[in-house]
């Protein structure tokens, strides 16, 4: 066995965090029904590939891969499509502070916009408030690239909720 | 803060949540046992069994299915012993609530069915005596600390014991307080749960054989070893320790355990009898 993770601590460990889990899951499907359904599978999953863990220190951050994996997994498989890889990143240096969202921006509402991984980065980053490194983990990309990532996706989330502000004035306009 | 982060925070919780987890780990460890099972049907035949053949199930047997469903359930016990003969294995042990799991592993992985093991429980003071044998190593402090996490849990320190493939532990329990254990094999694990007995009497006195205290060390398993199956260590109020044997409701059964004792001793076991209640540590 990997870590010495026992069926046992591993159960306790996923039950403890099943609410975080949960939230991680449904800012994937906004629903409940398929939320649920990546939980569990995430919890199957975890505990039949048990020996993976490399050490009891990562073992949160490797179901929060699962999770992710497993709602991934939910939504390539609804949609059947296949899905594009995302551009390719310049990971020139971000500073800091362009990496602070505004509290005016809704960066639930706007997770739509983002492809798999920059919505990763937003829930672990925003929502999670997961360091940095610990994004890095679960995501097995370098900092740089999760920063980049985040730019990215900042930029994307903002355009976003302002076409959809212009789309609902013109609506009213219509009207 | 966000406004995105205050809707994501308000994401509402399902009632099955917990349910939808729990099915999903019964899920895979039942796959898990199934591979298993047919690698090994005999003895996991026997195993299953054992669940419904042992006579020491008491009326918390439902407590079991309250249980994550990891594991399956050997027996529950409050005395006896269970388990198979291995040699290697590691212990440790971790707290949830007011159960404590002990678990086992060899260096290929975590054990199938749990080692041997031998409980007692005991007053004067109230207490659980638990043995583990076939196991190298144990996780002491994780040990220590999750029983020390209960509510139930008192005191707990190490009985000397000469095999270097064995670990006693007794398990001082706070007034009122009993326990139950839960055997499971597939992984293996023993869960002891403590919990309020409400049959509990603290002011009943018990009788029971002693020896004069003695240092924590050697000869202290030495002395235990004289009476093999019978003696439990108690540490006494002055720090040193001394060897039980028996308990009993009257002086008199204990006088007539002490004679029919030194009959094959010949009077050479240099134990006294001594009483108690139910909570009391022996001064010295």
């Amino acid at each position: 066995m990997g870590a010495g993770i026992s069926k046992a601590r591993f159960a306790q460990a996923f039950q403890s965090k099943k609410e975080k889990y949960y939230r991680i899951a449904y800012s994937y499907v906004k629903n409940e029904h398929d939320a649920l359904d990546i939980v569990g599978e995430a919890a199957y999953r975890g505990l039949k590939n048990l020996r993976a863990v490399k050490s009891p220190e990562t073992l949160d951050t490797w179901i929060t891969r699962i999770v992710i994996n497993a709602a991934i997994d939910l939504i390539r498989g609804r949609a059947r499509l296949v899905i594009c890889e995302d551009a390719v990143l310049e990971t020139a240096a971000v500073p800091e502070r362009d990496l602070v969202p505004e509290d005016s921006l809704d960066l639930f509402q706007a997770l739509d916009a983002l492809s798999e991984r920059d919505r990763t980065c937003v829930i672990l980053r925003y929502f999670e408030e997961y360091t940095f490194p610990e994004i890095s983990a679960v995501l097995q990309e370098p900092e740089p690239t999760v920063k980049s990532r985040l730019y990215r996706a900042l930029r994307k989330m903002r355009a976003f909720l302002e076409k959809g502000d212009t789309d609902h004035e013109r609506g009213k306009k219509a009207l | 803060m966000n406004v995105g982060k205050k809707h994501y925070e308000q994401i509402p919780i399902p009632e099955e949540l917990d349910r939808v987890v729990w099915d999903s780990m019964g899920k895979a460890a039942r796959e898990a046992r199934a591979r298993h099972l047919r690698r090994w049907a005999v003895s996991a035949a026997a195993v299953f069994c054992a669940a419904f053949l042992c006579a020491n199930v008491g009326p918390l047997y439902a407590y079991a299915s309250r249980l994550p469903v990891i594991g399956a359930v050997v027996q529950v016990l409050h005395v006896g012993g269970g388990g198979e003969r291995t040699d290697g294995a590691h212990a440790a042990a971790e707290a949830a609530g007011e159960t404590v799991e002990f678990h086992f592993e060899s260096r290929s992985g975590e054990l199938d069915t749990a080692p041997v093991y031998t409980v007692s429980h005991l007053l004067a003071p109230n207490r659980m005596n638990l043995t583990l044998r076939g196991v190298r190593s144990i996780d002491y402090e994780a040990i220590r600390e999750s029983l020390l996490a209960t509510e139930a849990v008192r005191d707990v320190y190490r009985a000397m014991i000469g095999d270097d493939s064995a670990f006693g532990f007794v398990i001082v329990l706070n007034s009122g307080y009993t326990y139950e254990i839960t055997e499971h094999a597939d992984p293996a694990s023993l869960s002891v749960r403590f919990y309020p007995d409400p049959a509990y009497q603290p002011e009943q006195t018990v009788y029971y054989l002693r020896s004069e205290a003695v240092p924590y060390g050697e000869g202290l398993g030495l002395l235990a070893e004289q009476y093999p199956g019978e003696a439990a260590q108690l540490q006494t109020r002055s720090g040193e320790y001394i060897i039980t044997v028996g308990q009993y409701e009257t002086s008199d059964e204990a006088e007539a355990a002490l004679q029919a004792l030194e009959e094959t001793t010949g009077g050479a076991s240099g134990l006294f009898v001594a009483s108690g209640r139910a909570d009391d540590i022996p001064e010295a």
